[in-house]
């Protein structure tokens, strides 16, 4: 069984004229210990689709199996436990609580977690290590570079030990520096640990970080295709 | 959530904008201060008056003219004449009397020389001084009965006036003072004795009622008749036969209202309590408005802090916080800010309480006590974490039911 299993796909936002239609039938399915990029250009609706795949968000039609369950089966406290458990988000813009530590930022998912408290100190500080921040675990995040502020939110979505990850543009707001040591941290954490990773980026260059892209256009899915030549962020560095 | 970091977060939230959050609460700070003030204010005023009171002495109880009405309305009524005191003092109509004293309040100052003073001038027996207060002058005597009978002009002072009068260590007896012009010569000085129940005996001028009314206010009525019942239990029977024998002397037919009024100290405690009670229970009311418009307040800036934290809302619910967790955080950050409003209010409000006790002790009456309001304190707490309860609850329902796409996508 397929870890995400979508089918039909579609999306319209309420309006006038019978609302806006921004996904128009998708379907694919995506296994467990697979980095994946959805890829697009602006208005595509690949953020929709993050949306609904990360359970933020209903689809209006088709169907969507998370771990062989749907959305709509489901209230919202149960939702939210599942966000909380088994799915791990990172942000373009980041969305650290900049006056709280390192430390407390990653503990953010566990407070709403039924992880045992005597077990968030280790796995935080696995997950700090991990990101290579441990020398800033104290710091408050305001203080931090860009690129080392998308690592604490990378360290925040594995503290829970989720079964995905999404990444929502993680190097748009980053230098390309920045931008490489956090594709770096991704691509360890699916090639060493075996996370399953889902990408969303408009660049070519940052969705080949991953060993398939699904290209969305309008709504629909273009092509899904295997990385011939994937770009490993290690060697960038090298250069 | 477990409370523990509910609490946590919540003060994270406010610590955040220290000086916001101080100034939100303001309103409650004050609100709750002010109760404290009215609270303690009331009770040492309460406690003063009863002082005052029982210092009259269980067994005593005041005639006043006109009704009870008309009393609270400053009126000076002419309804309380010698023919009544006759009347009273007569052993078949009031077996159970010991004493009457008439007084006769007098406005004015005393005049020696150059010095003026503003003196509390009464015109009453000395008798009554003695048995009900036992006050013997000092040095000199007491005016006599004879002497209340013929009018004559004669004063008793206390030290203060003779102080200020007189210089220190300055001898007053046998020395004419004038009151409203007219001459008094002073026969006896009262010991420094300080309050006496509604008066302070340092300074008072004492003469006899007779010349009072008199010289100084030229009529024939009392401003009041003090009364001495026989023992404490026989001064309900005293009252009886009292008003039974002014109904008559004044001609009321039965059925018509008195045109005076005798009040018992246990009636006077009574009514102390009750006008005490009423004023201090106006201005509470006054203050609760107070704290609806602290609440008010507070509602607004919840409301302003949800929406310029929608972004981290939309993160908490992504991360997997329920509607309940985003609905105690904003919560309890609502009820902590007014209950820490309210302990600062409570702290103020005692502070200044007990300020403002030293400077009535000081200026006003010696015998007024700070009271420290415990159910004021308990009350005032439990109400402005009740404001925080209220007028959070909207703000925080607000912020619980924000969509995760809406607020992450908020800039």
């Amino acid at each position: 069984m397929a870890l995400f299993d979508v089918r039909d796909l579609e999306k319209t936002y309420p309006g006038a004229d019978g609302g806006t239609q921004v996904l128009h039938g998708l379907s694919f399915t995506i296994e467990r210990g697979e980095f994946v990029s959805i890829m697009g250009p602006s208005g595509s609706g690949k953020s929709t689709l993050l949306h609904i795949l990360g359970f933020l968000d209903e689809s209006t039609g088709g169907e969507y199996r998370f771990n062989d369950r749907r959305y709509q089966d489901h209230d919202e406290d149960e939702i939210a436990r599942v966000r909380n458990q088994e799915m791990g988000f990172v942000f373009q813009a980041f969305n650290l609580l900049p006056k709280a530590s390192v430390y407390e930022n990653v503990a953010l998912p566990l407070m709403y977690s039924i992880v045992p408290e005597s077990d968030w100190r280790p796995r935080i500080e696995r997950v700090i290590e991990l990101v290579g921040l441990s020398h800033r675990t104290n710091f408050e995040t305001y203080k931090l570079s860009g690129g080392e502020k998308q690592r604490v939110a990378i360290a925040r979505a594995l503290v829970v030990e989720p079964d995905v990850i999404f990444a929502d543009e993680p190097t748009g707001n980053l230098d390309s520096k920045s931008g490489q040591a956090v594709m770096e941290t991704l691509q360890r954490l699916h090639d060493e640990f075996g996370h399953t990773i889902v990408l969303i980026t408009h660049e070519t260059a940052t969705a080949e970080h991953a060993e398939r892209i699904l290209f969305i256009r309008d709504g629909k899915l273009e092509s899904d295709t295997k990385v011939a030549n994937r770009r490993l962020a290690t060697d960038a560095f090298k250069k | 959530m477990n409370l523990k970091h509910t609490t946590r977060t919540a003060l994270q939230g406010l610590t955040d904008h220290k000086s916001r959050s101080l100034l939100t609460t303001l309103g409650i700070m004050i609100g709750v201060a002010s109760i404290i003030l009215v609270m303690s204010l009331g009770q040492g005023a309460r406690a003063l008056i009863l002082d005052m009171v029982s210092a009259l002495g269980a067994e005593t109880a005041i005639i006043q003219p006109g009704t009870e009405e008309d009393n609270f309305q400053g009126m000076l009524p002419d309804s309380l004449t010698e023919r009544d005191l006759e009347a009273i003092t007569r052993v078949s109509n009031v077996p159970d009397l010991a004493e009457a004293a008439p007084q006769v309040y007098v406005t004015g100052e005393v005049v020696y020389e150059d010095e003026r003073y503003g003196a509390t001038i009464m015109g009453g027996t000395a008798d009554y001084f003695i048995s009900a207060y036992d006050l013997y002058p000092e040095r000199g005597n007491a005016f006599t009965e004879e002497e209340v009978d013929a009018r004559a002009r004669v004063a008793m002072i206390g030290v203060m006036v003779e102080d200020e009068l007189f210089g220190e260590g300055g001898d007053a007896l046998g020395k004419s003072i004038s009151i409203d012009d007219q001459k008094f010569r002073v026969i006896g000085v009262f010991p420094k004795k300080g309050s006496l129940g509604f008066f302070n005996v340092d300074e008072t001028v004492l003469v006899p009622y007779s010349s009072a009314a008199t010289y100084l206010r030229g009529t024939d009525f009392f401003d009041a008749i003090l009364l001495r019942a026989k023992t404490t239990e026989s001064v309900d029977r005293m009252v009886f036969d009292v008003e039974a024998t002014l109904r008559d002397t004044h001609n009321i037919d039965p059925g018509e209202e008195d045109d005076f009024n005798v009040q018992t100290q246990a009636g006077l405690v009574e009514q102390v309590t009750l006008i005490v009670g009423i004023l201090t229970a106006f201005l509470t009311a006054v203050v609760a408005i107070s704290l609806v418009v602290g609440g008010i307040g507070i509602m607004n800036i919840m409301l302003v802090s949800v929406t310029e934290r929608t972004k981290e809302i939309g993160l908490r619910k992504a991360l997997g916080a329920t509607r309940g967790d985003i609905l105690r955080q904003f919560l309890l950050e609502a009820v902590t800010l007014t209950a820490a409003g309210g302990v600062i209010g409570i702290i103020i409000g005692t502070i200044l309480s007990y300020l403002i006790s030293l400077g009535l002790a000081y200026t006003v009456a010696e015998n007024w006590r700070f009271v420290f309001p415990v159910s004021a304190a308990v009350i005032g707490f439990l109400v402005s974490a009740a404001v925080g309860l209220v007028f959070g609850i909207y703000p925080a329902m607000q912020a619980a039911k924000k969509s995760p796409i809406e607020a992450l996508r908020y800039e």
